[in-house]
């Protein structure tokens, strides 16, 4: 399949009815796959809001919706939460209230606030799954691509009230690392370190995020973006091992509608992107049974993963990001986390 | 034998192997598409191989079966263990003549068995064979051209009807040899007759020509569909005779009769305006003529009086019991006679047997013919100028102002027969009807010189190289009963040719020396000379049986085809129109009230009109314009009586005629009136239709019952509910196929 990087909607008259000539005739229909992730130089290009527009990832108006999240419309969820005391600073307006140290009001009829160490500088590490499936997609985004959109989002929203993010890469094994900061410019070094290392290879989540838990002194929050191809069980096991170690973890779980539908259409010889083995399948005959195996695992991983207390969210990569964001985000905050 | 009548359509085959080099060099129709992982598929199903399943080659054969069968069926399969070349050019010749609608006792009439028997000889081809279907009535028709498929004259032969003329089998052969064209090697040509095989169907004359032409013996079947005894009474003919001055008039009916037996009958005189029906009863005693005659009252107006007579109780053959007469004498040709008055004595005088040849005609003809004698020195030019035909029969001479009027209207159209003998006067004949200043203007083209006496020799000289073909002689020609060939001479005149030629045209000779006969144009008429007395005096043509004929055919020449003869059902009429204008406009009205195309032509200056083919019978009605207004007037069209007497042709004369071609009669019978014709050919075309359904069926039942355990979306929900969850049968079971 060709790359595309332009707009499969502004294809002109003719290329559509060639295209749908070759689908009715020569049983070439289906969805239109991409492999390869975005490459057009632009090193913000995941906040750029014309970028984030024109992949409908965004039905806001473009730059305001991350802004939007950081300004106010809803405090995020994510604030230290670290046990570890520190001292007490003296109230003033605007603190949250459960933070004041009431014992000590009685005891000096003053105000003063708790403060944690490193209440201010919650770490956030970004997983990223960079075997090479997770540069399948189709309607012109790959999931590599929509989870780098989400990645920067939420390092974007975390920097923003002071927090570090990190990113992690990993496929077969971890990949580069980037510790988390909360300087701005550690936001373009991520955006560049995920432009600069596409996705390749296979996925061995169990070996990746072992050795991530390794490498993680504190606790910190854990953010998985991955669309979890592997062994279920084994993968399972890893994530909890995350949370085992007192880690609060997320989990996206990103999935294209194809890979959850198998809409092709006639004979269709598909190509595995991690291993490069083929099948020869006749989708029409074994899609029911397909999608029973994916919801299947789908319900695996939720049941596992919400037993464990980590939180599960699928996205579909048709889905604007920010609605994802949106309904995770205000589920969070009624859990009260 | 196996083989196909449509061997072209195999071509067909062709189309198989269409799928197989699609399947061999059609690029991949498999689109590879990339996927992020096969993780799940694997789960869910086998690899798919790019082998060829064995249903889908099970699937294949079932089809490429179908379809092979069809192309089968199309060249049309034939078997015929029995054997034959399939190289026959086979014509099926259906008898359509009025007789094959004979009412038989029991069972289909011989049409009907003709018809159900003509297809049995048409599927009964051999493959490589070619055959036609003609259809033999007053005239041929063809269905069409020879062709090895049969199948394709079935349609129109299952329509064929008898028509109301006489049959002429053997005018068939005439289309033959055109027909097959270029022989193919070792081909046969077979004849199928579908006749009740009456006598006057056949003539010898055909047959031997036909054979001459084809050039190689065929092999002949007549399969007769008539009864052996077929019994009938016909209306012979039925004459107005008036007598004594006009003062008798009688109309004549004369009724024949064939069969084993004498009926009594009742003929019936009807459709006379102003007069009753009259009957007469007679006794109908087969092979004899029996006759009922009924008087008109002598003032009667017989102007466009036709009275119709009719033979009742009806029998087996109605077509014939029906005649009409006509006693409107308006349109009849005029002919007249110049003769010496020589003697008292009328068998002695020179035109006597002419006299009563023409009498004879007259009668036959019923009013058709009125004939005038005259004396040749006291002949006016208004008689010969109300004349269309004269016979001067050994006239000795006549008066300047006779020649001249008798030269004027030949020149205007007329016609002459000019008989010379032993009172001839030679230097009347060589002044004035022959004028050496004006020779190709005057009556005769030759001079007489001294006449020649044969009588003394031991041998008399014999009429010679004929041209048969000729119109007057074609219809004299028969080599077994003619006796043209036979006719002596015991005196005739040499005659001088005239120089630079334009004398005319030699019929016969005297011996092979003197011209007997000269056929010559003058004019818009014609001058016929026979160089021999209108009686017997100088040779015994006078008492030949084709003495007659001869007279007539040489009425129809002189003519022009005018002559007004008993005018048949199927045969082409043409009449006389008085006073009409050459583009005048004619209106005919047939008998059942439908209008027909008529043509006004000119023939001898006279405007008449011509219809091709009138096929009903009865009274015609005809309106067209002159300068004096409308005019109007009424003809017949009897039914036609050749075959009426039913007689069985004979198979012992028809073998003669037919050597050394093998002929044979088949009389099919019995309750089944199957023709077997030997080989015993079975058309395959509907077992191998039925076995292509059959295979079809196999197809898709295959493909609908088997294939959904397979195919988990083709399933029906009772299928579902017996056959479990879909993920246990797709696990359990290999891939489908791709559809």
């Amino acid at each position: 399949m060709t790359a595309t990087a332009s707009n499969p909607t502004a294809a002109p008259w003719f290329s559509r009815l060639v295209s749908r000539f070759r689908r009715s005739v020569l049983n070439h229909g289906g969805p239109e796959v991409i492999t390869q992730v975005m490459q057009d130089g632009n090193p913000n290009r995941y906040l750029d809001p014309k970028v984030i527009a024109r992949f409908g990832l965004s039905p806001l108006i473009a730059h305001l919706v991350v802004e939007g999240f950081i300004s106010g419309l809803h405090k995020s969820p994510f604030h230290g939460f670290s046990v570890e005391f520190a001292d007490h600073r003296e109230y003033v307006p605007g603190d949250d209230l459960k933070f004041l140290d009431w014992q000590l009001f009685a005891r000096t009829d003053h105000y003063y606030v708790k403060r944690y160490e490193e209440e201010t500088n919650l770490r956030c590490h970004i997983l990223m799954d960079r075997s090479a499936s997770m540069a399948f997609g189709t309607n012109g985004l790959t999931k590599w691509d929509y989870g780098c959109f989400l990645a920067t989002c939420l390092a974007h929203m975390m920097m923003k009230q002071q927090d570090a993010a990190g990113l992690t890469l990993f496929g077969a094994k971890p990949g580069l690392i980037l510790p988390p900061r909360t300087r701005s410019s550690h936001l373009r070094q991520m955006m560049q370190v995920m432009i600069n290392n596409p996705p390749e290879g296979t996925t061995d989540m169990v070996t990746s995020l072992r050795a991530t838990v390794r490498n993680l002194k504190r606790r910190s929050l854990i953010v998985l973006i991955s669309d979890l191809i592997d062994d279920p069980e084994e993968t399972l096991s890893a994530i909890k091992l995350l949370g085992a170690h007192r880690h609060d973890v997320i989990v996206f779980h990103l999935q294209d509608p194809v890979e959850i539908d198998l809409s092709f259409d006639g004979s269709t010889l598909l190509c595995d992107m991690e291993t490069g083995e083929e099948l020869e399948v006749d989708p029409a005959s074994l899609r029911e049974a397909y999608q029973e195996k994916v919801r299947e695992t789908n319900e695996f991983y939720k049941k596992g993963l919400t037993g464990a207390g980590i939180d599960y969210q699928p996205i579909n990569t048709t889905q604007p990001y920010d609605h994802a964001l949106w309904a995770y985000l205000q589920r969070r905050a009624l859990v009260g986390k | 034998m196996f083989g196909f009548l449509a061997p072209t359509a195999l071509l067909g085959l062709g189309l198989l192997s269409i799928p197989i080099l699609l399947h061999i060099f059609k690029p991949r129709k498999v689109k590879r598409t990339p996927f992020s992982s096969l993780r799940w598929l694997r789960a869910s199903q086998h690899r798919l191989s790019r082998r060829i399943k064995w249903h889908q080659v099970f699937l294949f054969l079932l089809r490429a079966a179908f379809v092979a069968l069809l192309v089968f069926a199309i060249a049309k399969p034939v078997l015929s263990p029995g054997g034959g070349k399939g190289v026959a050019e086979r014509f099926v010749i259906v008898d359509v003549g009025r007789t094959m609608n004979y009412r038989m006792a029991e069972g289909p009439s011989p049409i009907e068995r003709a018809r159900h028997l003509a297809e049995q000889a048409l599927l009964q081809a051999v493959p490589g064979d070619r055959s036609a279907v003609l259809l033999a009535g007053s005239q041929t028709e063809s269905l069409g051209p020879l062709a090895e498929d049969p199948m394709l004259y079935l349609a129109k032969l299952r329509t064929v009807q008898a028509g109301l003329t006489d049959a002429d089998l053997t005018a068939t052969l005439r289309v033959i040899p055109p027909m097959i064209g270029t022989h193919r090697p070792d081909s046969n040509v077979e004849l199928y007759f579908l006749t009740d095989h009456r006598a006057t169907k056949w003539r010898q004359g055909d047959i031997a020509a036909f054979e001459q032409k084809i050039g190689q013996p065929v092999r002949v079947r007549v399969i007769d569909v008539g009864a052996d005894m077929m019994r009938n009474a016909w209306v012979s003919s039925a004459r107005f005779i008036e007598t004594d001055n006009g003062r008798r008039r009688t109309i004549r009916v004369q009724v024949g009769a064939a069969g084993d037996e004498t009926t009594d009958r009742t003929v019936r005189l009807s459709r006379l305006p102003g007069l009753p029906e009259q009957t007469a009863a007679i006794k109908a005693r087969p092979g004899q003529i029996t006759q009922a005659e009924f008087q008109l009252p002598p003032d009667y107006d017989l102007r466009d009086k036709i009275g119709q007579v009719t033979i009742e109780p009806a029998d087996r053959l109605p077509s014939d019991d029906t005649a009409w007469v006509d006693l409107d004498a308006r349109g009849a040709t005029r002919v007249l006679l110049i003769e010496p008055p020589s003697t008292q004595i009328e068998e002695l005088q020179p035109g006597y047997h002419l006299r009563a040849a023409l009498d004879a005609l007259a009668d036959a003809q019923g009013g058709g013919l009125r004939v005038t004698r005259r004396p040749d020195r006291s002949v006016s030019a208004d008689d010969v100028n109300a004349a269309d035909v004269i016979f001067l029969a050994e006239a000795r001479s006549m008066s300047d102002g006779t020649v001249q009027a008798i030269e004027r209207r030949v020149q205007a159209g007329a016609g002459v027969a000019i008989f010379l003998g032993p009172s001839v006067d030679r230097d009347f004949y060589n002044s004035r009807l022959y004028n050496p200043l004006r020779p190709t203007a005057s009556l005769l083209s030759v001079r007489l010189k001294d006449p020649v006496n044969r009588r003394a020799d031991a041998s008399l000289p014999r009429l010679g190289d004929v041209k048969w073909n000729h119109p007057i002689m074609s219809r004299l020609f028969d080599p077994t009963l003619g006796d043209m060939a036979q006719v002596s001479f015991s005196g005739y005149y040499r005659l001088e040719e005239m120089a630079g030629g334009g004398g005319g045209e030699v019929l016969a000779t005297i011996g092979g020396q003197e011209p007997a006969i000269i056929d010559r144009e003058l004019g818009e008429g014609r001058v016929v000379l026979f160089n021999t007395s209108p009686n017997d005096a100088w040779s015994d043509l006078p008492r030949r049986k084709s003495y007659v004929p001869l007279v007539d055919q040489l009425l129809a020449h002189l003519s022009g085809g005018l002559n007004r003869r008993v005018l048949e059902a199927g045969g082409a009429v043409a009449l006389p129109l008085p006073d009409a204008n050459p583009d005048t406009k004619i209106t005919l009205t047939t008998p059942g009230g439908q209008s027909l195309d008529a043509r006004p032509r000119t023939v001898g200056g006279r405007v008449v009109m011509q219809v091709e083919n009138a096929a009903e019978a009865g009274v015609y009605s005809v309106e067209y314009q002159t300068p004096q207004g409308p005019r109007t007037f009424r003809f017949v069209v009897q039914v036609g009586g050749h075959d009426a007497t039913l007689a069985r042709a004979d198979d012992q004369a028809l073998t003669s005629w037919w050597a050394p071609s093998k002929f044979e009669t088949i009389k099919p019978g019995g309750d089944k009136d199957a023709l077997d014709l030997g080989g015993g050919r079975t058309l395959l075309e509907p077992w191998v239709v039925a076995a292509a359904c059959l295979f079809l069926m196999a197809e898709m039942f295959f493909v609908h019952w088997l294939c959904p355990r397979m195919n988990p979306n083709v399933m029906s929900a009772s299928l579902l509910s017996r056959r479990g969850s879909m993920l246990n049968t797709v696990g359990a079971t290999t891939a489908g196929p791709a559809r």
